[in-house]
């Protein structure tokens, strides 16, 4: 299953950086991170020759082995043999302060102008009365758009844009409620009513 | 330039309802830069703590679902995501009912700041 799921999920060789660092590489060298459960073998110094070197080969190459097999199991026990010793850790952070201390200056986002929604106002209000108004076709578009939605709101008897007049009303033409409408607009609606028949 | 990048993430977590602290560390669990308010209990930054997340998301991976990005964990009053950015972790810790999506985008909105902080200790 894991050659399936290797297949689907890329290699694992991908999660190494194209720098050649591992992920897994301490991010400062010189201070170990974490206690290996596997140690190379040690010693061996005062033999010579084929033989030793043949032997440390088999030894190391068991001992990749059982490292990648050790690697490759899910053992959620381990977690407290994979802590820091205090001073390990308090090492650390202090490297890790004082290279932030040393480094350049950088180019961050501007984040305070990115997310205003509604800038302030710069100009200065002198400047803004003397701005020429909006042309009148503008307006005029304004205002027959307002005349189109009266006509309609009064004539069909809902407004187009209230979504709980026409859920309650099916948004049909039954609405029509005829030139008898006795509200507080029924003049007005009754103009728009024959201006609309006389238009047909 | 420690204060500039904190001043970046506290405009962050201004502009982010919900957010009471950001933590870039390493996959040690050391934290880098931290900025939060007095509401997050110092416990979120226990070495213990910190140091799980790396532990976990290898673990995770081992699954055979592939590599995990991130681990989200919502407890009684705070959630906790851990953005995994190799060779960084970003925490974001936040209200237990704030919006889980938008803490989502945190990564790519600090995007620059973890930069900033990985060319500084690399």
């Amino acid at each position: 299953m894991g050659n399936i799921c290797k297949s689907c999920c890329g290699s694992d060789d991908s999660q190494n950086d194209n720098d050649g660092r591992n992920e897994r590489d301490p991010l400062i060298n010189g201070i170990s991170s974490r206690p290996q459960g596997i140690e190379p073998p040690s010693g061996e110094h005062s033999r010579t020759g084929s033989q030793v070197l043949r032997k440390n080969d088999e030894q190391s190459a068991l001992n990749r082995i059982l490292h990648k097999a050790a690697s490759n199991v899910i053992d959620v026990a381990a977690l407290d043999t994979h802590g820091m010793e205090n001073h390990e850790f308090t090492e650390k952070a202090k490297a890790y302060s004082q290279k932030l201390a040393t480094a350049g200056n950088v180019q961050l986002k501007n984040r305070s102008k990115k997310r205003e929604l509604l800038p302030d106002c710069t100009i200065s209000i002198e400047r803004l009365i003397a701005i020429s108004p909006l042309p009148s076709s503008d307006i005029d578009m304004v205002r027959n758009a307002r005349l189109f939605c009266f006509t309609f709101e009064f004539y069909f008897g809902f407004r187009a844009a209230d979504d709980s007049t026409i859920g309650q009303r099916g948004g049909s033409l039954q609405t029509f409620r005829g030139p008898t409408y006795s509200g507080p607009h029924c003049r007005l609606r009754n103009h728009l009513i024959q201006t609309f028949h006389k238009g047909n | 330039m420690a204060e500039e990048l904190k001043r970046s993430i506290q405009e962050v977590m201004k502009a982010t309802p919900g957010v009471r602290g950001v933590v870039i560390g390493d996959r040690d669990g050391v934290p880098i830069l931290r900025v939060h308010d007095e509401t997050v209990p110092e416990t979120a930054f226990r070495p213990g703590f910190l140091s799980s997340v790396g532990f976990a998301t290898d673990q995770a991976s081992k699954l055979g679902h592939g590599k995990a990005r991130h681990i989200i964990s919502i407890h009684e009053r705070h959630q906790m995501i851990h953005f995994q950015m190799d060779p960084l972790i970003l925490t974001v810790i936040a209200d237990a009912d704030a919006n889980t999506g938008i803490l989502l985008s945190l990564d790519k909105e600090l995007s620059d700041v973890m930069e900033a902080v990985r060319i500084a200790v690399q």
